[in-house]
């Protein structure tokens, strides 16, 4: 394994491709993090995570080795996500609008975005313990889990209708949460 | 902002995120946002949401359970980009093989070149070496390259299920089934749209070339040139298509047959023992399912010229006024109405409310509600409300033509619960037979109320009864069947219902409830549908096309292409024009009065 990321990309640019392998490897969780917050579709984002990945091989020469790989390749994902999203319109007007009005958080490319999910991710993780344990789980079982409504209704012992419903509720506590958090830490 | 619309625009925020945002929802989102606090509110909503699947990991990386474990080893995003690496051309900065240096290499260099020229040797005296086929070659695998949300998915040649994602290459024996519109490509440059679901094989036998299975569905090609004696054969379990470049749509279907449109080039159709046929550009070839004839008729008229552009914002309807004089348009507040000068008036619907959206428009009334869902029934020819009923309990989803009464869609306690309104009585009858339709639309007289469902489901407005359900028989088993219908349509007089549902629509008399014909487009769900007065036309769209049948032949007459999704559809009073509303903010108004006559002597084509 090549730690030097550098290096890495300089090998496969002079001809080692199988080498790419470990580029995926090291930076899929950042991809993923990126084209799961901006499209609904779990097979959708991963999909895109791929083209994503294809694309950053085929323009390789364009990265400047001064910079962060990291931030290349999710700035390569951003852009592939937004592509799609431009050819989904058409099929799902609905999704559409959400996934724009997301895509619109994630626009800002690069420290500021960053900096600014990383207060927010850390005032979600405090407000989610903060949760009541059956709506913890729930989000437990569709976040991390991916369980669709009717598994979690089966382990709630309730009906998918009402697990959607919960889960709602927890979204709009976080929501309310996180932002009370946020606007106290300006304050100090 | 009040307290009740806080919880609206959180209510409504997540069947957005949960993908179950009506339309009409959308529009009262959209009109609840104008407030800065409901759009904070709303894009904090989105935010968490975000985050929450941000903090998921892709299934490479986590494997919690045993389902996970087999999602992961299906779907490898690794081996399917590194796969997709080795099966594209190379990038512009791969740069030459370094020259060998050693002795070794130059041995081996040298090598290379006598294999080279053993391998050209093959291909060219096939008989030396057992047969050359290319059926594997990378140049006879196609890529999935795009799709439209989830692409379907592959099995291989045993018979293993995977997801089909973006970069896979379909090998010989691979079958994909398509569940949104996929777009693949060949080396050499051919593309492929499958248009929805479509089962797609790719075979192996025959003579060398690439050779392809549509099983069903619906799929448009555009074929580059192909080297001498390799055609492209596209085969359909009636026919075969054997293309040497050229572009056209062809469709396969169990009820339909085989149905190839031919826009460009000259490709021959092949039927069972039967001579092939060289099809002529700008010639539809069908085949029956039986495969026991070739019928060939010039393709059906396109339309891509409006008559007339009528544009407003906000635009959610459209219909002619009784007279077809005046085109009549809702447009959030107001209704519209353009004369035949292209003049246009905005009316705004009274009483006034700055939440108010009109739901529905049925005959000559629109049904609007504000935020707190208070309805107002308003007359288009009489410019005036004309009944009123305050705090529905929700929305409405369908309205009798002749204003008698409004169906209204309530949720509670995680059910939906559909409930009739009668103006006159103020009674309100709730619905027996369902709780949750995908569409539904009201007969002329207000004497029924059709849900599409599983089939269509003809209710009695003035019990709420089901008195029947209106399905088709499936031409392959004879059983009856219900599909689940996405629109519905009565006729003026109100003598016919169509339901559309995916790849066909369905036309019902409703006296005896006789299944009349059913209209297909394979692989299409038919959002929207309408019948002309007449009873001749049916009219039905998906996305950003409109087809035109004939009824009594099931003939498709013409096609109207636009750029944008067609939302609704109405015929003039004297079926002789079609209004279509696209991307709401314009009113399309359609010539039909050039259309062919359908004749049901179709003319058979010489086979000889």
């Amino acid at each position: 394994v090549i730690e030097n990321v550098t290096l890495l990309v300089e090998r496969v640019l002079a001809g080692e491709d199988e080498l790419f392998a470990q580029v995926i490897q090291r930076y899929e969780r950042a991809v993923w993090s990126v084209v799961a917050a901006m499209l609904y579709d779990r097979r959708e984002a991963l999909d895109v995570m791929q083209e994503a990945f294809v694309s950053a091989y085929m323009h390789l020469d364009q990265f400047d080795r001064s910079r962060d790989f990291e931030k290349w390749i999710k700035q390569i994902a951003r852009n592939t996500v937004r592509k799609r999203l431009r050819t989904a319109e058409r099929q799902q007007r609905h999704l559409q609008r959400y996934r724009e009005q997301v895509a619109g958080v994630n626009r800002e490319a690069g420290e500021r975005v960053e900096e600014r999910d990383a207060a927010a991710l850390a005032a979600l993780a405090d407000c989610r313990r903060e949760l009541p344990q059956r709506w913890a789980s729930a989000v437990e079982w569709r976040y991390e889990q991916g369980r669709s409504f009717d598994e979690i209704a089966k382990l709630l012992e309730t009906t998918a209708a009402a697990a959607e419903k919960l889960i709602s509720r927890a979204r709009v506590r976080l929501r309310d949460c996180v932002r009370t958090k946020l606007a106290a830490a300006q304050l100090e | 902002m009040r307290l009740n619309d806080v919880q609206r625009v959180d209510e409504l925020t997540s069947e957005l995120i949960e993908g179950r945002l009506s339309h009409d929802g959308e529009a009262e989102l959209d009109a609840l946002l104008a407030d800065g606090e409901a759009r904070r509110q709303h894009e904090g909503l989105l935010a968490v949401e975000g985050w929450l699947r941000a903090q998921d990991a892709p299934p490479n990386v986590r494997a919690a359970t045993l389902n996970e474990i087999r999602e992961t080893l299906a779907v490898d995003v690794e081996r399917n980009v590194m796969r997709t690496i080795a099966a594209s051309p190379p990038p512009v900065w791969r740069r030459p093989p370094r020259k060998p240096s050693s002795r070794f290499a130059r041995w081996l260099g040298a090598a290379s070149v006598v294999a080279g020229l053993l391998a050209i040797a093959a291909i060219l005296s096939p008989q030396w070496f057992g047969g050359f086929s290319n059926a594997d070659s990378a140049d006879n695998s196609p890529v999935i390259v795009s799709s439209s949300g989830a692409a379907g998915e592959v099995i291989d040649v045993r018979q293993q299920v995977a997801p089909a994602v973006v970069g896979r290459v379909l090998r010989t024996g691979e079958t994909l089934r398509a569940a949104n519109a996929v777009e693949l490509r060949y080396a050499d440059g051919t593309r492929l749209w499958l248009n929805g679901v479509c089962q797609l094989e790719v075979r192996r036998e025959g003579t060398p070339g690439k050779r392809l299975l549509l099983r069903h569905g619906a799929m448009r090609a555009d074929v580059t040139p192909q080297p001498a004696g390799k055609p492209l054969v596209i085969a359909t379990p009636h026919a075969a298509v054997r293309v040497l470049g050229t572009k056209f749509d062809l469709v396969a279907s169990a009820e339909e047959g085989t149905r190839l449109d031919l826009q460009s080039g000259s490709v021959s159709l092949e039927r069972g023992a039967a001579a092939p046929v060289a099809i002529a550009p700008g010639n539809v070839a069908l085949v029956p399912p039986d495969a026991s004839s070739l019928v060939i008729k010039p393709r059906p008229l396109v339309l891509s010229q409006p008559a007339r552009n009528l544009q407003v914002a906000n635009l959610s309807h459209a219909s002619f006024s009784r007279d077809g004089r005046t085109i009549v348009g809702a447009a959030r507040r107001h209704v519209v109405y353009w004369t035949v000068d292209d003049r246009q008036e905005l009316v705004p619907i009274d009483p006034p409310a700055k939440s108010l959206q009109v739901r529905q428009m049925a005959g000559s009334f629109v049904a609007a509600q504000d935020n707190a869902r208070n309805v107002t029934l308003w007359d288009t020819e009489q410019r005036t409300a004309v009944a009123s009923l305050p705090a529905a309990g929700g929305d409405v989803i369908a309205a009798a033509p002749n204003g008698a009464w409004i169906a209204i869609k309530t949720a509670g306690d995680g059910e939906f619960k559909t409930q009739i309104h009668h103006f006159a009585t103020g009674r309100r009858v709730t619905v027996q037979a369902f709780n949750k339709g995908l569409s539904a639309t009201a007969s002329p007289d207000g004497r029924w109320l059709a849900v599409g469902r599983d089939g269509l489901a003809l209710i009695d407005a003035a019990s709420g009864e089901q008195v029947t359900k209106l399905k088709r028989v499936d031409p392959l088993d004879g059983k009856k069947r219900g599909s689940s219908a996405v629109s519905a349509a009565f006729s003026s007089d109100g003598k016919f219902v169509a339901s559309g549902s995916l790849g066909v629509i369905d036309v019902w008399r409703v006296a005896d409830h006789q299944h009349l014909k059913s209209l297909s487009q394979p692989g299409l769900w038919m959002q929207h549908v309408a019948i002309s007065p007449d009873g001749q036309r049916v009219a039905g769209a998906h996305g950003d096309r409109v087809w035109i049948w004939d009824l009594s032949t099931a003939a498709e007459l013409a096609v109207i292409e636009k750029t944008s999704s067609v939302s609704q559809l109405a015929f003039s009073p004297d079926s002789s024009a079609l209004v279509t509303v696209v991307g709401r903010q314009e009113a399309s108004v359609w010539s039909l009065s050039d259309l062919p006559v359908a004749n049901s002597e179709t003319a058979t084509p010489s086979e000889r």
